[in-house]
Parts: structure tokens; sequence; C-alpha cells
């Protein structure tokens, strides 16, 4: 009786673990290559909002609600000068995330990705490998 | 039966490792297949330690003696309550139940982020995987919780268990580990996102995000295990002490004061893009000193009152920890470019600059606890004897480090970024500094002359100044908008920035908390020789023995007290000190009396009786102010859970001119 | 770098003053740990050093004369008496035959006056050792 559980369960971990099917892999994350920046700039919005209300609120002078208010406001112009240079950088392609696997071209018409090659059913605005702007490319 | 419970541990320590070569082969070849693979892996670890959990478990419940473990920390006269705690009572089962914690949480951590982050997730599950083989090894290969009694070749079962030891049967010790285990289990989580960040040198602070809200709860775990122990010393060990510094307690301590070091400088990160290298070492380290923990307590390293045997596991702690140290070390200093801090400090006089006081007082702290818990080790290593210090140093060093911390929690949160002006500091800070003088003024005309009494007091009122003045600010600004009345602005104010006010209210807890730990400046006690009829004065109160008797049943023998307590002539309250003797595991425990007020506890404990005379020795403790740290600990955790609700207002673009770039207004972001 | 400069200097006040506190803790704390063969060894040497003995407690030794007790600490064949002043409770697991440890000084009269006793709690994590009491790590098992 042992014995029998015993197997089971050695069995049943083994399947369990080596049975993955095609289906069961994650679908390719759309990494935005600028993810990072646009969470930045969210935060410092964040950031100038607390201000406004702190001064609001009395806690602040003038004159460091000001400077505060310059600096972040410097510091948005500053990320979102980033965000437009990433974007138009072009290739220097980002490596494709390990886990995307390469999906066999279907019969039909394809749209390509100028930059990396990479072949899609449906027109997309980014490459859904390497994240740059696709320009419409048709097979 | 034990059978397929050590089978179930085998099979989880071979999937562990099947877990941590899968991912990181399936990572660098680029195969999904075997990073899918590698977490299903981690599933079914987590359902073989639930199996072999579940089976330790009901061998406990069924009084199965033929398990050494059983044997040896369960009864039958065990009330079900006990022998269900027993599962963590003992070293092989509190092993197990740690694994069985970080396999849950292993398996949580899989399963929400099956779909993001799978750039990092591989090595995020190797380092988690790691930890879980390293737990394994011990339980499957070197203290196994399904060691059978046998004679010669046959398992033999003893007929009674040697029981709880009942100075353990309290429900607050009942709950103490488990809310320590998952905290300090916990922090392997921000760990292992810090090193699949590093790894893979992420860009921006995504590690940090996923895993404020694990970091948080981890913390109010370790934070309620520290205090559920503190309790129960106080309540049972007779002496009326809730800290003794002893080296097992200082084990728990000193990653609570990283983990709120780190807690506190992620703000950084976030806001200023500073501290990057710190934040993680801060967190390496808190995750090392979990391990480092579990290691000195279990290992018999250094003697303590808690102290346990000496026992085989410490030798692998060790090279599990050495391991740790240096692998950590080499991937932080060889990726220190990718570190480098997007701002610096410019003013003494600022928010970040409070948060570096407040980090390195933290770490002070932290290392002078290592250090004299250590000092036994180093002290022999060095000179050849063995000295230890004790509360004194601890105290000496402590006290002062609390209070300046203190200080640092009133001025942090009201003073601006990168510098502050003169006329911000008056502003914010004014009236806070009138209260506290006040109240030193009132203090010392009342006759206090305790100087660090004097100053906690003092900067309790200059905090808790702060912190009401900041809701009663906010409040009267919602107020004025939207006219709610003061309770409805007050929540209304808080939902909208629930990390903020959630923080003030956490602040609050530990002001109380403070107040708590600075009456025992004023503690009083006595011991007395009483028989019935005899009476013994302490401070206002009157303590006549009315009753003196003893007894015995099946579990133990007992002597015990009935004190009528009178104060200006009125009797208050009867209380009943009591001494057990138990029979099974011959411990005598003091059943204490407490009668608690906000004020102060009034404190009775039967201390035992008289060689000489037959009479009984009863000792009367007065308290002031202790019941204010459990007060203080309520609102701490009610402040905690403020923190982990989400926000109103959540990251959404405001409409504001960004200089310098053509105007634009960003939709605003799905929550 | 002027602005680091006055940050350096408040931490060199901090961490100064927090070593400072630390040393005079250590003088005021510092306890040799010794067994009672040890303190038989040390002769005079251990009349005005702060002291912790272990040793085991002798079963049948402990009298309670009114606040004080006396009780004997054994370890193999050496005993030393010792007479605790009962500034608290004795630990509810201090009994015949417990592993002791007892913080106090040697007087010249040859009884060791502790301030402090504490015994082994009855441990979660198992077994008692043997005849030796938790010793320094050095070299044992």
């Amino acid at each position: 009786m042992i014995l029998f559980v015993a197997a089971l369960l050695a069995a049943g971990a083994v399947l369990f673990i080596l049975l993955v099917r095609q289906k069961d892999l994650p679908e390719p994350e759309l990494i935005s290559p600028v993810e990072h920046l646009e969470e930045r700039k969210a935060r410092i919005y964040d950031g100038l909002r607390d201000l406004t209300f702190e001064y609001r609120v009395g806690k602040l002078s003038e004159e460091d609600y000001q400077r505060t208010k310059a600096e972040l406001q410097a510091d948005l112009a500053k990320v979102q000068a980033e965000i437009e240079a990433v974007l138009k950088a072009g290739p220097a392609p980002r490596p494709v995330p390990a886990s995307a696997p390469l999906k066999p071209a279907p019969a039909g018409e394809l749209f390509h990705c100028l930059q990396c090659g990479a072949a899609f059913e449906r027109p997309m605005k980014f490459c859904g490998e390497c994240g740059q702007p696709m320009r419409g490319g048709e097979a | 039966m034990e059978n397929l419970g050590a089978l179930a541990i085998l099979l989880a320590f071979t999937l562990a490792v099947y877990s941590i070569a899968a991912s990181i082969a399936g990572k660098l070849k680029g195969r999904p297949y075997l990073v899918v693979s590698a977490e299903r892996a981690v599933y079914a670890i987590w359902f073989l330690l639930s199996f072999a959990s579940a089976l330790l478990v009901y061998a406990l419940l069924t009084d199965d003696f033929r398990l050494a473990y059983v044997a040896g920390h369960s009864n039958r006269a065990l009330p079900v309550l006990y022998k269900f705690a027993a599962w963590w009572g003992g070293q092989e089962g509190s092993l197990l139940f740690w694994s069985w914690i970080l396999a849950s949480y292993a398996a949580v951590v899989v399963y929400t982020n099956r779909r993001r982050f799978r750039d990092m997730m591989p090595y995020v599950t190797a380092t988690l995987m790691v930890t879980m083989a390293f737990f394994l090894l011990l339980i499957g290969f070197v203290v196994s919780p399904f060691k059978v009694l046998a004679v010669g070749r046959e398992v033999i079962a003893a007929p009674d268990g040697r029981g709880l030891n009942p100075l353990l049967q309290y429900w607050a010790m009942a709950l103490h580990p488990p809310a320590l285990y998952l905290g300090f289990v916990g922090f392997v989580v921000p760990y292992a996102f810090a090193m699949g960040s590093l790894i893979t040198r992420q860009p921006g602070d995504a590690w940090i995000h996923t895993t404020r809200r694990w970091t948080l709860v981890t913390w109010g775990f370790q934070s309620a295990g520290i205090l559920l122990g503190a309790g129960w010393a106080y309540a049972v060990l007779g002496w009326g002490g809730y800290w003794g510094w002893d080296p097992v307690e200082n084990a728990s301590l000193l990653p609570w004061l990283t983990a709120t070091a780190f807690l506190h400088s992620v703000m950084m990160q976030e806001k200023k893009g500073m501290m990057k290298v710190w934040n993680m070492v801060l967190v390496s380290a808190t995750f090392i000193l979990c391990i480092f923990g579990t290691f000195i307590t279990r290992s018999g390293l250094i003697s303590s009152v808690h102290s346990f045997a000496q026992s085989p596991i410490g030798y692998y702690f060790v090279v599990f920890l050495a391991l740790l140290i240096a692998g950590t070390a080499w991937l932080i200093l060889d990726r220190l470019d990718y570190l480098k801090s997007e701002s610096q400090l410019e003013s003494v006089l600022s928010r970040e600059s409070s948060f570096l006081f407040n980090n390195l007082i933290l770490v002070a702290s932290c290392f002078a606890v290592l250090w004299g818990t250590l000092f036994p080790v180093i002290s022999e290593a060095f000179t050849g004897e063995q000295i230890t210090v004790g509360p004194p140093f601890f105290n000496r060093v402590n006290i002062p480090i609390g209070l300046f911390l203190l200080l640092l929690t009133g001025v942090g949160p009201l003073i601006a970024w990168r510098r502050s002006s003169l006329e911000s500091l008056r502003r914010a800070f004014l009236w806070p500094v009138v209260g506290a003088a006040a109240t030193a003024a009132v203090l010392l005309a009342a006759g206090v002359r305790h100087f660090y009494a004097v100053m906690c007091f003092s900067l309790c009122t200059f905090v808790a100044w702060t912190i009401v003045a900041e809701f009663y600010k906010g409040a009267r600004a919602i107020r004025s908008r939207t006219g709610k009345n003061w309770a409805m602005a007050v929540v209304e104010l808080t939902h909208r920035n629930t990390r903020r006010y959630g923080g003030y209210v956490v602040h609050m807890g530990i002001v109380l908390m403070f107040i708590g730990f600075a009456g025992a400046a004023f503690n009083r006690d006595t011991t007395e020789e009483v028989k019935i009829g005899d009476s013994i004065r302490l401070g206002a109160y009157e303590l006549k023995i009315a009753k003196l008797d003893e007894g015995r049943n099946p579990n133990y023998s007992w002597h015990h007290a009935a004190v009528e307590v009178y104060r200006d002539g009125r009797r208050l309250d009867t209380l009943h000190p009591e001494r057990r003797f138990y029979f099974a595991s011959e411990q005598t425990t003091s059943e204490v009396a407490i009668r608690r007020q906000l004020n102060h506890d009034l404190y009775l404990n039967f201390a035992g009786i008289s060689d000489q005379t037959q009479n009984a020795v009863i000792q009367v403790y007065i308290f002031p102010l202790v019941s204010w740290i459990w007060i203080g600990s309520a609102v701490l955790f009610f402040g905690t859970i403020l923190c982990l609700i989400p926000s109103k207002i959540k990251l959404q673009y405001a409409r504001t001119e960004v200089v310098g770039v053509a105007r634009k207004q960003a939709p605003v972001r799905p929550s | 770098m002027k602005r680091y400069s006055k940050f350096a200097v408040l931490v060199v006040v901090i961490i100064g003053s927090l070593v400072w506190l630390a040393l005079g803790g250590i003088n005021e704390s510092k306890t040799y740990y010794k067994t009672v063969a040890e303190l038989r060894e040390m002769g005079d040497r251990a009349l005005d050093k702060r002291l912790r003995v272990a040793g085991d407690v002798e079963a049948g030794s402990i009298v309670r004369m009114g606040r004080e007790v006396r009780f004997v600490l054994r370890q193999n064949d050496m005993r030393l008496t010792v007479i605790y002043d009962g500034g608290e409770p004795l630990p509810d697991t201090f009994r015949d035959g417990a592993q002791a440890l007892a913080d106090g000084r040697m007087s010249e009269d040859g009884v060791f006056r502790a301030s402090k006793i504490q015994a082994k709690c009855a441990s979660k994590y198992e077994a008692k050792p043997g005849s030796e009491p938790i010793r320094r790590i050095s070299g044992a098992t």
C-alpha cells in the first residue's frame, strides 16, 4: 500500500514537471523599451502632486515650493527627452526575451518587422520581439 | 507511513535541485520549456511538503509515539492546540515547517509572475530554490522529522511522550514561531528579485516595486513575532521583563533592524534614484541575517537561556552562509556600474539626509547588537577567554540610538527633499518643539530626574505633535474643498495616499511603544515572605494575603495565593498568583497575576516557598506605562495594514505643464 | 565637496559617541565565562573579575534562607558553593541536576556570591548533552 502511494507520488511529480505542452508556455511579453522610463515619469508626476498638496496645506515655504517644483519639472523634461531618444534611436535592438519562442510562420499574409525580421499575423505598431516601431511592412 | 514522509522530502529535494538547473539552463540556452518545467517543480515541491507536513501533524494528533519527534515533543494529555503546535515545537519539525512556508511563498511568487518579468524570473526561481534545497538537505539527510524509535531492527513506540514544555503552553507562544517564520522566510522573496534584477541588469527598479508589498508584509510578521515573544516573556516568565538581550532574542532583532532600514531607504531609490548599491547590500544583509539568526538559534554556538543543544546542523549553516555572502558580494561588486546613483546628497537639512541618518543609526544598532551577541565567540578567538557582555552593554548603546531614531521619526516626514529652507523648518517644527520643551519642563518641575526618561517623553511629544499636525492640516484642506466632516476627511486623506498616512500611523505606534519603554525607568518592586493575614505595601497599594493553599492534579501540583488589592482603603480586586510543578516535564512555572491599567500594571509573582519557614515568597512589581507597549503594537499593525491598501489615486498623469517639451496631456494609465 | 564634509563630521560624531558608549558598556558588564574547574585554577586572579560560572546543580543542595538561596555547583568531582542574593526569583528551570550559570564574584572565603542565576531552559530543540555543561565552541563538537 505504502509502496503504491510512494510510486504514485514519484511518478506524478516527474510527469508533472516534464509534460509541458506548447500551449503552457507563457506568451511573449510585449516589453516596451521605454517602460521603466514611463514609470519614472509617472512617479515624478506623483511627486508633483504631493508637492502641490503640501504647499496648499501650508507645510512648505513659497521658496521651497517653487524651487522643488522647478527641479521636478526639469527631471520630467529629462526623462521625456530620454524616452524620445530611445524611441528614435532604432537599431540597437533590445535582446529578445529568452522565453519568447519564435513562432513558425503560418500560411497566409504576414507582417514583418523591418528591424529584426520577426513575423506577425496582424499589423502591429511596435514589434513584439525587438520593441522597435514597425513601419507596417507587409510580407 | 513515516517512510512516505521521508520519501516526499527526498523527492522534493531532488526537484529543487532540478529546478535550479532547469531555470538557469533554460534561461541561458533560450529554452522556455525548461523554465516552465522548473516552475512546475516549484508547485510540485509545495505539494510534496504539504503532504509530508500533513503526515507529521497527523502523527502528532494521533499520538503516534513510534516517531522520535512525536515522542520528544508531545504527550497524550496535551491539549489539541499544542499537539498541533508541536509541529514547530522542535528542531526537525520546525525545519519542516520553515520549508513548507518557503515552498508556499515560492509557489505564490512563481504563480503571480508566470507571465511577467520573463527576463529575470528564471534567476528568481533559481535563488528561491537554492534556499529551498539547503533546508531540504537538512531535513532530508541530517535531521529528519520522520525518524523512528528503534531497538535493534525493530521499531518501538514510547508509551507516552515527553510533552511540550509547560512554559510554552501559552497562546502567544503557539503563535510566536509561525509569525517569526512567516517574517524570516519571507525575506527570501525581495532578495531573490534583487538578485534576479542584478544578474540580468534590469533597467528600472521593477524589483523594488514588485516586492514592496512582500517586504511590508514580511516586516509586519517579523514585528509580530518579536512582540509576541516579548508579550509571552512578560506574562509567563515571572520576572516582569519583556526583553533580556538574550542571544536568541537578538538573533530575531538583527534582521528586523536592517529590514526597517531597507523599508525606508527604498523610498530614496524610488524618488531620487539614490542608494542603489546600498539597497542591494541591505536586502542581502537582511536575508543573510535571517539565515544567520536561524543558525545561532539552533546551533548552540552561543550559550543562552533559550539554548538548544549543540547540533551538527551548525556546520551546514556556516557553509551555506559563507556561500551566500561570497556569491552576493561578488555579484554586487561585479555590477557596480549598473548600480550608479542618479542624484547626490545636497544638504544636511534635507529628507535624503534624514533617511541616511535613519539608515546609519539602524545599521549601527544592528552592528552593536551583533557585536555584543558574538562577543563570547570573538573574545575567545582572540584572547582564549570567553567573555560575555550583558544588558548594560546593549542598553547603553541602544537607548541613545532609539532616542535619535525617535527624533528622526518626527523630523524626516516633514523636512523637504534636497534642501529645506529655514522658513519651511519653522513652519513644520516650531510648535512640536515648543510642545517637547513644555513636556520636559513639566517633568522636571514634577521632580523627575531620570535623563533618558525626560528625553524620551519630550521626543514622544515632539513626534506625536508632528503626526497629529499632518493629519490635521491635510484633513482641513480636504474639508475646505469637499465639505466633509472631520472623520470622513481623515479617511479620505489617508485613502488618497495610504503609504504616507499609513506610515504615520505606524510611527505613532512606535511613539506609544517608546512611552511604554520609558516607563521602565520608574519600576518598583519588593519581595516578601508572607503567611495568611500579612500585608505587603508597595506604592499606593496595600496587598493583603487572604488565602494560601496548595493541591495537585494528574498534570501538576500547585501553590496558590489569593491576594486582596487595596488602595486608599478601598478594595479594588483580588489577584491569584500561582506556582505549578508539572510532573511529566519536571518543570515549574509561575502563573503570574497581572492587573493591567493604562498608567501601570500591578504584577504579582508567587516566587516560591521558603525552605526554613514554609512561608510563601511573593514578589510585587509596579510597572508604569507598560501596557502602552502592547497598545502601540496594535497601532503599528493597523498602520501596516493601511500601508498595504492601494491608494485611491494611482499613478495618474497630472495635467501639468512640462517645461522645455511640447505641451502634452498623457493618457491616464489603466490601473 | 564641502557639502559632504558637514555630513561626514556628523557621521563621525555619531559613530564616535556610539563607540565610546559601547566601550563603556563592555567594561561595565564584561563577564568571564568559566567552568568550576577553571575557576579553581584561577586562584586569586578570580577575585577581582565579574564571572559567570557553569556547572550542574548538585541534587539536594538547594537551601532557601529567606531571600538568599544557597546551593552547590558541581562539575565532575569539583564543587563550588554558591550563595545567591535573591534579587530576582529563581528561574523556573532551576532545580536539582539542572545545568546552571551563576553570575557574580568570587569572595575570599571561597564562596561564590552570585547576583544572577540562569538555568538552562528545557530546550525545545532537544537532547540534553552529557555531563559537561554548555561550553565554548572551539574544538568541542
